[in-house]
């Protein structure tokens, strides 16, 4: 299928919204019109590595126009809702949506983003992503929908990593691939029962290389459904046919899943829940197949706002032409009011799979999380704290990851003009190989204050302080500042400063810093 | 830890079994008959019936036991409208969250766990069901707002998480939060393709099938495998995503082959291993996944010489 070239589309795309926007709105009727239309001018200044600095990646400089958040409703219930952002400028986004809350809805999603890859930022990939679903109810318990979307991906990258050893220029890698998406379904539902089927289909269009592309195609049936009679118990299955093949070998993976189980709400704040999966995965070409299974039970209690509880099990198995894997899973998790301002929970889950039959590359392998937070609510604003700790641990072999992390945070909402809030996390993160380990420690802190409107001003600031330490010895920092005047009714001016910095200390070329400002007018609508 | 068997067959039934006896005390929700009618309401709160035409909620008499008047959300309307003020009216906006999932799970299902290990914690601790859903006001599924700065508002850690060294394009507004994490129901498996189908649906080049996979990225082959084995979706210290530098990735479950620490002086310790073995997600031309251009880009003189072929 040939398609429009990206730029034709963004502006077919464009007039279409501002079509629709006008027929709408001379069709009179309206009971509701919201959003802002907001121009301005941005102006950047970067220096150093322009590769280094994700959140800076998809910044460009010019004139940018934007409709925001604009929702327009009729009194006959026909809502028109839209946003254009920065549609003059090459990182813009768009998103529409027409239809009633009942009868019909059409949803169109454009977006784009920049990945850069080198110095002079002469090497960067462009993605572009478009959707567009529809859905119509013939009866109000029928609903039929589908869709079709894209994803495009061209430019050049930088293979892999920094200029290593023997690296010359010559390391990139060029990237030219579409993936159209469709999809097609029905959905009935019915005093809290739901069946629907759909069809779901991708074709992978490499440019450079024919033999990477393929086509995924799944079929699935779902249904849940309370019991008659016993509402609180409540019943799911499903089934799914999927496919993957490689057109130009011809090489076909597939798999059929089966799942279902039930939940059931009980009296007095217990609940219930139980799960299965079967999965098999086959390979046409060998018939080899992989089967996946799994069974899971869950009970909790609720004492409304004071504490819960929750335990589960879980059994995995996994059973290949070579080998198999039985795992089991435990889980646990509780919370507890001491007071009605102050929250205290936590969750504890491991997984512990066993090779039973075979050699696995990784072989036994042991998981845990823990989970501990504690928040207290004031009115004058909240305080918590959280610890998380995961491991993992792959005796065989003899490797290991620990990662933990504490984190903070307080809110003050009054007390002080406006709202200020602040964060701190702090992660440890070891990680043993086969040969050699890997240890961070990362810092993050942040901030941010949002004034009260005063004599028609308004200000907001919030900055980001990052520094990861032990094996690496990274530095980046980021400041953002906005102010409003409201100089008529319905207008105001817009000024925007933004600052970044990045530096990587064990790389003399890894450096980069921004300076961004904005200045735009905003009506509101 | 070890759990012996015997304890985990215990575990299992004692389960069930609890379950299965439990079952009997379920009984359908009561509904109570709305105090005051609608038209009382809206006297004074004109035009709010609006906001909820053409919804499941649209303003209707009660039928098939399910009471969608004002007063059925809104609890104490005849003692509000007897004597109106604000605090003798029932707002669930306002009410604390366990009246209030008491309340929505009269008609609805609460959303089953979105880690997909446990229970709901937005329900069952300190949010509620309006902590992100808007029955007048809302958007799509009724959802007050779909921005990452709502969900930041309560996941402080994961908001930080963006400001790593390497994120997804959260600030750019190219992705949110729901681009990636939607509430699974019960009509989604909780195992099986699901995780990584969700990360191929922008990242299709990665997805496969490949002649030569790479059984990591495989999760329905590989428990606890796919792409969030390598890669931290957030954000990380590291580039690409990636949850440990360079090399050591690998070597978490590879060990680093004899011959590269012998031959030609060990030169093949001194490289990252995705210089050579580039075609880390899959390839169809090699199944140790190496550069297809090698011979061309980095060692001409090792294939050119007949002494190795690329696919050795």
């Amino acid at each position: 299928m040939r398609m429009l070239p990206v730029k034709s589309t963004w502006k077919v795309f464009a007039v279409l919204i501002a079509a629709l926007g006008v027929v709408f709105i001379r069709a009179g009727g309206a009971t509701a019109t919201d959003g802002s239309v907001k121009l301005g001018y941005t102006y950047t200044d970067e220096e150093g590595n322009l590769g280094v600095y994700q959140p800076t990646f998809n910044l460009y400089e010019g004139v940018a126009v934007s409709l925001e958040d604009f929702a327009h409703e009729f009194a006959n219930g026909l809502r028109v809702r839209g946003s254009l952002h920065n549609i003059t400028l090459n990182n813009r986004r768009a998103n529409a949506t027409v239809g009633t809350r009942n009868l019909f809805g059409v949803d169109l999603t454009g977006a784009q983003y920049r990945r850069t890859y080198s110095f002079a930022g002469d090497r960067s990939t462009r993605r572009d992503q478009w959707s567009g679903q529809g859905w119509v109810k013939p009866l109000p318990q029928v609903k039929l929908y589908g869709g079709y979307g894209l994803v495009s991906r061209k430019g050049t990258a930088v293979e892999w990593f920094e200029p290593g050893l023997f690296a010359s220029p010559q390391a990139v890698q060029s990237i030219d691939y579409d993936q159209h998406r469709y999809h097609a379904g029905v959905q009935a539902n019915h005093e809290g029962s739901m069946l629907q089927a759909e069809m779901r289909r991708s074709d992978y269009r490499d440019q450079r290389v024919a033999a990477n592309d393929r086509q995924t195609t799944r079929y699935r049936v779902v249904s849940v459904t309370p019991l008659p009679r016993y509402r609180s118990l409540v019943l799911n299955a499903g089934f799914q046919h999927f496919r993957n093949e490689i057109t130009d070998a011809g090489r076909k993976l597939s798999a059929n899943t089966v799942w279902g189980g039930a939940r059931l709400f009980l009296p007095a704040g217990f609940t219930a829940k139980y799960s299965f999966v079967f999965d098999r995965a086959t390979n046409a070409g060998d018939r080899a197949a992989t089967d996946d299974i799994t069974n899971a039970v869950y009970l909790g209690k609720t004492w409304t706002r004071r504490a819960g509880v929750a335990i589960g099990f879980q059994r995995r198995q996994h059973d290949d032409i070579a080998d198999e894997v039985q795992g089991n899973g435990y889980y646990a998790a509780g919370w507890v009011k001491p007071v009605a301002a102050w929250t205290v929970k936590g969750e504890f889950g491991a997984q512990q799979d066993e090779v039973k039959q075979g050699v696995t590359l990784t072989g036994d392998e042991d998981r845990s999380r823990i989970g501990l937070t504690s928040q207290y609510e004031h009115r004058l604003g909240s305080v918590r704290l959280r610890y998380e700790n995961r491991q993992r641990t792959n005796d065989d072999i003899g490797t290991a990851v620990d990662f933990q992390r504490v984190s903070g945070e307080i809110t003050v909402v009054e007390g002080i003009p406006g709202r200020l809030s602040g964060s701190y996390a702090v992660a440890f993160g070891d990680y043993e190989t086969t040969d050699q380990g890997f240890a961070f420690r990362d810092h993050i802190l942040g901030g941010a204050w949002e004034s009260p409107v005063f004599h028609k001003l308004q200000a907001e600031v919030d900055g980001t302080y990052y520094r990861s330490q032990r094996d690496l010895d990274v530095e980046s920092f980021s400041l953002r500042t906005v102010a409003r005047y409201w100089f008529r009714e319905g207008y105001h001016l817009e000024i925007g400063y933004r600052a970044h910095n990045f530096d990587d200390l064990l790389a003399r070329d890894r450096y980069y810093t921004a300076n961004i400002v904005n200045v735009s007018i905003v009506k509101k609508l | 830890m070890r759990v012996p068997s015997r304890f985990t067959r215990l575990f299992a039934a004692g389960l069930v079994v609890g379950g299965m006896t439990t079952m009997v005390w379920a009984t359908r929700p009561e509904v109570t008959e709305p105090s005051v009618d609608d038209a009382t309401c809206l006297s004074c709160h004109e035009g709010l019936d609006t906001t909820l035409a053409g919804t499941a909620h649209a303003l209707r008499p009660a039928a098939r036991g399910v009471d969608l008047q004002c007063a059925g959300c809104h609890s104490g309307a005849a003692a509000h409208a007897a004597d109106p003020t604000s605090q003798n009216i029932g707002n669930p906006a306002m009410q604390d969250a366990g009246a209030v999932i008491t309340l929505c799970q009269t008609c609805h299902i609460a959303h089953p766990e979105p880690d997909n290990v446990g229970f709901d914690p937005h329900l069952s601790q300190t949010g509620s069901c309006v902590s992100c859903h808007q029955i007048h006001q809302g958007q799509q599924q009724l959802l007050a707002d779909d921005k990452a700065e709502w969900c930041g508002r309560c996941h402080v850690a994961v908001t930080a998480a963006f400001h790593r060294r390497s994120n997804h394009p959260l600030g750019d507004g190219a992705v949110t939060c729901l681009s990636c994490h939607s509430f699974t129901d019960d009509s989604e498996p909780q195992a099986g393709h699901g995780a990584s189908a969700n990360c191929y649906t922008c990242h299709p080049e990665q997805s496969g099938p490949y002649l030569y996979e790479h059984p990591v990225t495989l999760s329905y082959a590989v428990e606890g495998g796919a792409c969030t084995e390598c890669h931290l979706p957030h954000g990380s210290p590291n580039e690409r995503l990636l949850t440990q530098a360079a090399s050591t990735l690998c070597l978490q479950c590879h060990g680093v082959p004899p011959a590269h620490r012998t031959k030609h002086s060990g030169l093949g310790t001194k490289l990252a291993c995705v210089e050579c073995h580039s075609e880390i997600h899959g390839s169809n031309a090699n199944a140790k996944f190496l550069d297809p251009d090698l011979g061309v880009k980095l060692f001409p003189d090792c294939f050119q010489s007949g002494c190795h072929i690329v696919n050795d």
